[in-house]
């Protein structure tokens, strides 16, 4: 589009100079050669991202000086995001000029993602430029806490490092060194790196997350997350704001509108007025800790007025098992069981649910309707939110479970599947053998069930001087500001008797980093390496991380050795930092750690971070085919492929019901089939079960099934949770005394507000309780 | 059978056809010749626009930010943003989001009013802008109905969505539409009808923000509600956490700026604390207090961006003040003279020394209030001929040579022609008293300042301003026979000003904004100053003096008393409108 001719005063005002000529040459230039895409291919295109084979040398206009054109050359890059799980596909615009990143668009070949971001995505430049970024290595000055550092050298960092933790492995302290993690985002990684030093090391912040929720999920099927089909299905229930602040935000609100949009329907139970709600068919404000209360109650009218799904349950859940345990006096009937079940939840009306919970009977029973028209179409999702800060809220994912086990929709499509059938596991080099310690610090014996590590715990373990940490990592984590009781976590930092020695690997400064000795910074989104996989849709990908400056500088023919060599300042990655810290713990392999970080190419050196991954790309099934087909040769054609696309798609569609699979003859060779339940042992382990005669691999439960009874919790002496239950919870309006202004936190107040946005602290109010508050 | 004549008659009818043919064609042609510098593809026909689809819209704020670091937006501005209200009462209550930015009108009153053509509509639609035009005067940011525009802190220019043309111009869709998640904003030629927006809009009930506007918007809304889309429906929210930047951004990040770097902190946070009372006074006024009122069920914005504040402030006000004296400092003479009266060369000198005084004051006013006052004269030199303030300035321009050649004449007693030149002269004074008015019109925004009286509001202030002026000055340079009309003339136009005040505020208003406009200032936040200052000091007391009293002291103080009222009420008439909310 060209610029206006100047006017008559105009051009004798420029002329004379008068005014500055913005009509001079260059000024108003429109180059054809500029429009990448025809107006037909506009018309048409959906996603009119810039073609792989110009992304070395992509030519858009300067929009800082427009009209002016000016044409700016950027290198294009892709990444994955790193502000949250989801690990969406970035890919960089890298100014050919000065190296430096000038914007982060989406990656339209990330699977997951699919060129499309949320507002964390683009935002990512922000993180990057930041003015107070750490942007060296540095050492505590002064004591602990006092705030003043001073600027050490890596090299400082790993000998300091390595030779407390080679000190403390070799005087059988293993249990004195940790690795705590907030969001971990890089597949096994850590695990491969810990598991080499022997040590059990690894500490999450999972137990005030999601872990209530995995539980409940694990009892079930044996697998402690769900995958909802959302694009597929004709109901979907969700329990919390998967729209906004779900685990996966992006790409599964990318879905559950695409199953909206298609027809289906969209409930959400959520304490708070979110997105999530807005967006919702229906809408079921309940009151924190009863979500189960309602739940059965769907499940209830579904046992009720039939519209399970008699197949799935027949032959998918363990209910002889139940009959037997619970009902031994009754003949082993499916029609007992449903009768059972019925009985068991019959007072589960949706009067009582509405009673506990505050949501309408009557939408209670439209939904458990809608529920079971959908059969299996029906994806549900629980993670954080009810699952999470409830006593007892483990028992809302296991309750929810409930209704997809009863509609048959358990990996079906447009259903809710295990999460690790959509997401890939990685073969590492080298595999190290598992620890033989264990660390109570982490899992005490007191907490028997604890699901994750009971991280809440550890400063209040130090203070009880049940142990010390020698050496500490705090890792993308900040407890002193995110967990509960943040004092006893400062009070301990402080003391040097109980951390000995605490690095904080970090990309920005926190609060938990002001008690560190070192501070080491760590890179973001387009500074590391990480490989992704997450369980977003009906399908598995792998998405990599990549520090986009080292690779643009490999394409130009000046590749670096260490990824903080192209980083602003010396802001380095977790990847290499653990790996060169690795062999400096065990320099001659004295120790058996320095086996695991050898290269597989090259006998005896040091793994190199392209080695690695290398390793693991080259087993992803389709992946070297794919990289050859591109163009892609030698020995790092897989890894090259990953670096130029930034992601792959290992199947789309293929990974429904995968319990019905077969067992092949070879895995069958020397098995047993129990002849009360049906499961397929080998070698004393079970295998699969069979079904209706067909040897299946079934789910990794010991009955291979769904339990809707749980022998493992009979066993763990908690007869009383062995099937889906309603368990009140400490903030039940039963046990708040209003008169004395106890009133509820929402439960996920603090992940929210920590992790999506920040708000006022949102408080459970009923109608009339806003004037006693105020 | 055919005959000659049937023949000729044939033949004629040929000729005339072919004539015919021929002229349409050389119309054609002689039409269709391109006005602009363009580039080949002028004849492409193209209208770029925007869906937002309501039905996919999860209010992520994917498209704010991905806007933000395409253009590298300054903090506290917005190109583009999600407005959110609640409506309903627990639990039958929901959040609406909208996605507001530019509407690139058909019509854009932004572009008209733009006296530089920072401001322009290209060949397909987009309404673009170039910010070393622009001179910073925020007319624009009057006349656009949808608050689309700001000052870019990092320039002082005004910006807003130009649809990522340096995008489009490439073939790339605007940043916004290729990150969000869900789709939901659709960019494209709506001329074509293969695209998506072309089906969609052929297909789906659309709405646009405020209609009646005559603008035509570009940006159509699937389900749409209104009581986010118009303005009106929900109180401005308060500066909370995210929009307590309302002042120290945009137009008024200068003044923050100063007074970080002159002189202490102290000032910023007395700028913080006066937010947050005022935000405790709109808390207290408003029936809605705070979040926890979604319970209460009347739909409220929970967010929204900062508000731009009083984009014209004092400086637009009192130039209208000072330019009424200007004009009317020359008027007043000139009617002693057509109404056969003697005007002594001491009092003509002192008209054009009052006027040509003036005149000086409001181009200074007039420059103060640019936020780019080094190219105040792109107004002059790269003017835009249909915006009113070029106009405005080419009259200033003349008006000010005319008065001084007047004066010029008038000190060397030169005679010659000087009826053709007061006669010339008096057109342009008129033009001068009344062109704001024209120039408020064209702020489509604003709709009080719609009204078709304010050009009489204007030119009665003229007058009036010119008769106080002359009976001060009087005081100086002594009494004139001529002067005797002053009173009746002050009499007569403060008579014209109570009718046109009167009609400004008592007829009904098309628009609930001109309507609340009118309650701010007879019953709201100006109500002192209106009924104490333009009502009783400005037009009564001096009334009332003027008739009963005689001569002297008390027409000296009526005198006062106007220029007070007409100060004051220009500061009403330039504020009160800019305080409604136009998004």
């Amino acid at each position: 589009m060209g610029y206006k001719k100047p006017s008559f005063i105009e051009n004798i005002a420029e002329k004379l100079g008068i005014i500055p000529n913005l009509h001079k040459e260059g000024y108003q230039e429109f180059d054809k050669d500029m429009r990448q895409f025809s107006d037909e291919e506009v018309a048409t295109m959906y996603e009119n991202f810039p073609p792989p084979e110009k992304w070395d040398n992509w030519v858009e206009y300067n929009p800082k000086v427009w009209p002016r054109k000016e044409k700016k050359t950027y290198q294009i890059v892709p990444t994955t995001c790193f502000n949250c799980e989801s690990a969406c596909g970035l890919t960089a615009f890298i100014d050919k000029e000065t190296q430096e990143v000038k914007k982060f668009e989406g990656n339209p070949y990330h699977p997951g993602s699919r060129g499309r971001n949320c507002a964390k995505g683009p935002a990512s430049i922000n993180q990057v430029t930041d003015p107070d970024r750490i942007l060296f290595p540095l050492k505590r000055k002064g004591k602990r806490g006092d705030g003043e550092w001073e600027r050490v050298s890596w090299d400082e960092v790993l000998d300091t490092i390595a030779t407390r933790i080679r000190k403390a492995i070799l005087e059988d302290r293993h249990n004195e060194i940790a690795y705590h993690v907030g969001r971990p985002g890089n597949e096994k990684f850590m695990n491969w790196i810990l598991q080499g030093w022997g040590i059990d090391g690894h500490n999450s912040h999972t137990n005030i997350c999601s872990s209530g929720a995995r539980f409940g999920y694990n009892l079930w099927y044996g697998y402690d997350r769900p995958s909802p089909d959302h694009a597929e299905a004709k109901f979907i229930l969700l329990v919390s704001a998967h729209l906004e602040s779900g685990h996966y935000f992006n790409p599964h609100a990318q879905r559950i509108i695409e199953g909206k949009m298609k027809g289906a329907k969209l409930a959400t139970m959520d304490p708070r007025l979110s997105n999530t709600a807005s967006m919702s068919d229906y809408w079921l404000p309940s009151y924190p800790g009863t979500e189960a209360a309602v739940l059965l109650a769907m499940a209830l009218i579904i046992l009720e007025e039939g519209l399970y799904n008699r197949d799935y349950l027949e032959n998918w859940t363990n209910w002889k098992e139940y009959l037997k345990a619970r009902h031994s006096d009754k003949e082993i009937t499916f029609e007992n069981y449903i009768a059972a079940m019925i009985d068991e939840y019959k007072e589960f009306t949706p009067e009582y649910a509405e009673n506990e919970s505050g949501v309408k009977a009557d939408m209670i029973i439209e939904i458990a309707h809608k529920i079971g028209e959908a059969g299996e179409r029906f994806a549900s999702h629980n993670w954080r939110a009810a699952g999470a800060s409830n006593l007892g809220g483990w028992a809302v994912a296991r309750c929810l479970h409930f209704l997809t086990v009863l509609t048959g929709a358990v990996g079906a499509k447009g259903g809710t599947s295990p999460n690790s059938w959509n997401k890939f596991k990685p073969t590492q080099p080298n595999p190290p053998a598992p620890q033989k310690k264990w660390n109570e610090l982490h899992f005490p014996k007191e907490y028997p069930l604890a699901f994750f590590e009971m991280s809440q715990l550890l400063p209040h373990f130090l203070k009880e001087g049940r142990g010390k940490m020698d050496v500490y990592f705090s890792r993308v984590f900040n407890p002193v500001w995110t967990y509960p009781d943040g004092f006893t976590w400062m009070e301990m930092f402080s003391d040097e008797t109980k951390f000995g020695l605490h690095a904080a690997l970090t990309p920005t400064w926190n609060e938990t980093a002001f008690f560190a000795d070192f501070v080491l910074p760590m890179g973001l989104a387009s500074e590391r390496h990480d490989l992704n996989s997450y369980a977003t849709h009906g399908g598995t990908w792998i998405a990599f991380r990549q520090p986009v400056l080292r690779e643009a500088a490999r394409r130009n023919g000046k590749p670096v050795k260490l990824t903080y060599e192209v980083n602003p300042g010396e802001v380095w990655e977790e990847d290499e930092f653990f790996i060169e810290l690795s062999w400096r713990i065990d320099p001659d392999g004295s120790m058996g750690i320095r086996k695991t970080f050898e290269s597989p190419y090259r006998p005896g050196e040091k793994i190199t971070i392209d080695e690695y991954y290398q390793y693991i790309f080259e087993r992803v099934k389709g992946l070297n085919e794919t990289a050859k087909s591109d163009g892609f040769t030698g020995q790092f054609a897989a890894l090259e492929y990953m670096k130029k696309y930034g992601a792959y798609e290992i199947e789309k569609g293929e990974s429904y019901k995968m319990n019905e699979n077969q067992l092949t003859k070879e895995q069958l060779k020397g098995s047993t089939v129990d002849p009360v339940n049906d499961v397929i042992s080998k070698d004393e382990k079970p295998i699969g079960v069979m079904i209706n005669g067909k040897p299946c691999v079934g789910f990794p439960t010991p009955s291979r099934k769904n339990e809707f009874y749980s022998q493992t919790m009979v066993d763990w002496k908690w007869p009383e949770y062995a099937t889906p239950t309603y368990i009140k919870s400490h903030i039940h309006n039963d046990v708040l005394d209003k008169s004395k202004g106890e009133y509820v936190l929402v439960p996920t107040w603090l992940k929210f507000q920590i992790e999506i946005r920040f708000g006022c602290i949102p408080m459970m109010l009923k109608n009339g309780d806003s004037k006693q508050v105020i | 059978m055919y005959t000659k004549i049937e023949d000729l008659i044939l033949m004629v009818r040929f000729l005339f056809f072919k004539i015919h043919t021929c002229v349409i064609l050389v119309t054609k042609i002689l039409f269709s010749i391109p006005k602009f510098d363009n580039n080949s593809n002028y004849f492409i026909k193209m209208k770029y626009g925007f869906i937002i689809d309501n039905r996919k819209c999860i209010g992520c704020h994917a498209c704010t930010t991905a806007c933000k670091s395409e253009h590298d937006v300054a903090v506290g501005v917005n190109r583009t943003y999600v407005k959110q209200v609640e409506k309903g009462e627990f639990p039958d209550t929901r959040r609406i989001f909208s996605v507001m930015r530019c509407n690139h009108c058909t019509d854009a009153p932004c572009v008209e009013i733009c006296p530089v053509e920072a401001l322009y509509t290209r060949e397909d639609g987009i309404v673009d802008f170039d910010n070393n035009r622009c001179i910073g005067c925020k007319s624009c940011m009057q006349a656009c109905p949808y608050d689309a525009l700001y000052i870019d802190p990092d320039n002082n220019t005004a910006a807003k969505c130009n649809y990522c043309a340096h995008r489009v111009d490439v073939g790339r869709e605007p940043a916004c539409v290729s990150v969000c998640p869900e789709h939901a904003i659709i960019a494209g030629d709506m001329h074509n009808p293969t695209t998506e927006i072309s089906q969609l809009l052929a297909r789906q009930a659309v709405k646009v923000r405020k209609p009646e506007k005559g603008t035509n918007p570009n940006l159509f809304y699937i389900d749409a509600d209104d009581a986010s889309l118009v303005p009106e429906a929900t109180d401005k929210s308060g500066p909370s956490l995210w929009s307590s930047q309302a002042r120290g951004v945009g137009h008024f990040a200068k003044a923050a700026e100063k007074m970080m770097h002159t002189n202490n902190d102290v000032d910023l946070l007395q700028m913080t604390i006066d937010n947050d009372i005022q935000a405790a006074y709109q808390r207290k006024d408003s029936e809605n207090p705070n979040y926890i009122d979604v319970l209460t069920g009347k739909a409220r914005r929970v967010y929204d961006t900062p508000d731009k504040g009083i984009l014209w402030g004092w400086e637009v006000s009192t130039y209208v003040f000072t330019k009424a004296i200007a004009a009317g400092a020359f008027l007043i003479p000139f009617l002693a003279m057509i109404l056969g009266h003697d005007v002594s060369s001491t009092a003509k000198l002192w008209s054009a020394g009052i006027s040509l005084t003036f005149l000086a004051l409001t181009g200074l006013f007039l420059v103060m209030d640019l936020d780019r006052p080094d190219r105040f004269l792109n107004v002059l030199l790269r003017p835009q001929w249909n915006s009113w303030l070029v106009k405005g300035g080419y009259t200033i321009t003349v008006f000010g040579l005319l008065v001084t050649i007047w004066g010029a004449m008038t000190f060397f007693e030169i005679k010659a022609g000087e009826t053709i030149l007061v006669w010339v002269t008096a057109v342009f004074a008129v033009l001068l008293a009344v062109y704001t008015a024209f120039l408020f019109a064209q702020a489509k925004g604003r709709d009080f300042w719609q009204s078709p009286t304010l050009p009489l509001h204007m030119l009665v202030h003229s007058v009036m301003a010119g008769a106080a002026i002359f009976v001060i000055a009087a005081l100086v340079f002594g009494n004139e026979d001529w002067m005797s009309i002053l009173s009746t003339i002050m009499i007569i136009a403060l008579v014209v000003n109570l009718f046109t005040l009167v009609t400004e505020l008592t007829i009904t208003h098309p628009t609930t904004a001109a309507k609340t406009v009118v309650e701010m200032i007879t019953k709201g936040r100006y109500k002192n100053l209106f009924w104490i200052v333009t009502v009783l000091i400005g037009n009564i007391i001096p009334l009332a003096l003027l008739f009963f009293g005689s001569g002297g002291i008390l027409t000296v103080v009526s005198g006062i008393c106007i220029l007070i009222g007409i100060l004051i009420t220009e500061k009403i008439w330039v504020e009160a409108p800019q305080r409604i909310p136009l998004a």
